[in-house]
């Protein structure tokens, strides 16, 4: 253990500061700070595709989940993406640069956005198709 | 020691009712295949950066997926009037 971390354990195990101070110290020390370590509020992006069809018989269910801090990672790969893509893109109106996708997952990770980011029914229960993508 | 950590990925694929699993991979020997691999591969000519980062890129989205711990990843349902086909992708 990092001797400075000892002695203010040492501190405080004297009395000389009270624990709260030792923490205190201990996350200057550490760098570290124990208000910043937040519980996430959602873990998970969810994907959900159910296609539809009785009169021919076809079913189709896609289900993917993805934890958060990989989709914040994955993130991290926009810019692997080549700039040719990126520019006909931009061209079709989607500027993937401005785009922050890291900031968006951290977002859902803290809450702010609650709802759910797609959610598309096209047909009706029986025949049809139906896209969710949520965090929960 | 009880982690949270997943330590299989699990392939399994089912035709109608007949399930096959593919392949049930313990992260730590994913790992380490992955890095033979680069190892034999460089035996024959120098690993250029990108494939070698993109590599590198997905060891850590396993570490990432097995840090969650128990989940299904992927799971796939298809039919339709003769077959039936489900893939899943589990990490365990």
């Amino acid at each position: 253990m990092n001797e400075e971390i000892i002695r203010v354990l040492e501190m405080v195990k004297g009395e000389k500061i009270t624990p709260e101070e030792g923490e205190k110290l201990i996350s200057a020390i550490t760098g570290t700070d124990s208000n910043a370590i937040k519980k996430s509020k959602y873990s998970m992006l969810r994907v959900r595709v159910d296609v539809r069809d009785p009169e021919k018989s076809e079913k189709a269910k896609v289900n993917v989940n993805v934890p958060l801090s990989v989709a914040k990672k994955a993130a991290g790969l926009m810019h692997l993406i080549p700039i040719d893509a990126k520019k006909e893109l931009a061209d079709k109106g989607i500027d993937l640069e401005s785009f922050d996708l890291a900031e968006l997952i951290e977002m859902f990770e803290d809450g702010e956005i609650n709802e759910e980011l797609v959610n598309v029914v096209a047909g009706d229960e029986e025949k049809g198709a139906t896209v969710r993508v949520y965090v929960d | 020691m009880l982690t949270k950590q997943s330590n299989f990925i699990i392939l399994s694929f089912r035709i109608k009712s007949f399930r096959m699993p593919l392949a049930a991979i313990p992260i730590r020997c994913f790992h380490e295949i992955v890095e033979g691999f680069l190892d034999f591969l460089s035996l024959f000519r120098p690993i250029s950066a990108k494939p070698f980062g993109l590599i590198t890129m997905a060891q850590l989205f396993i570490y990432e997926l097995q840090d969650y711990g128990s989940f299904d990843f992927i799971d796939v349902d298809v039919e339709d009037k003769e077959n039936s086909v489900n893939i899943k992708f589990l990490m365990r």
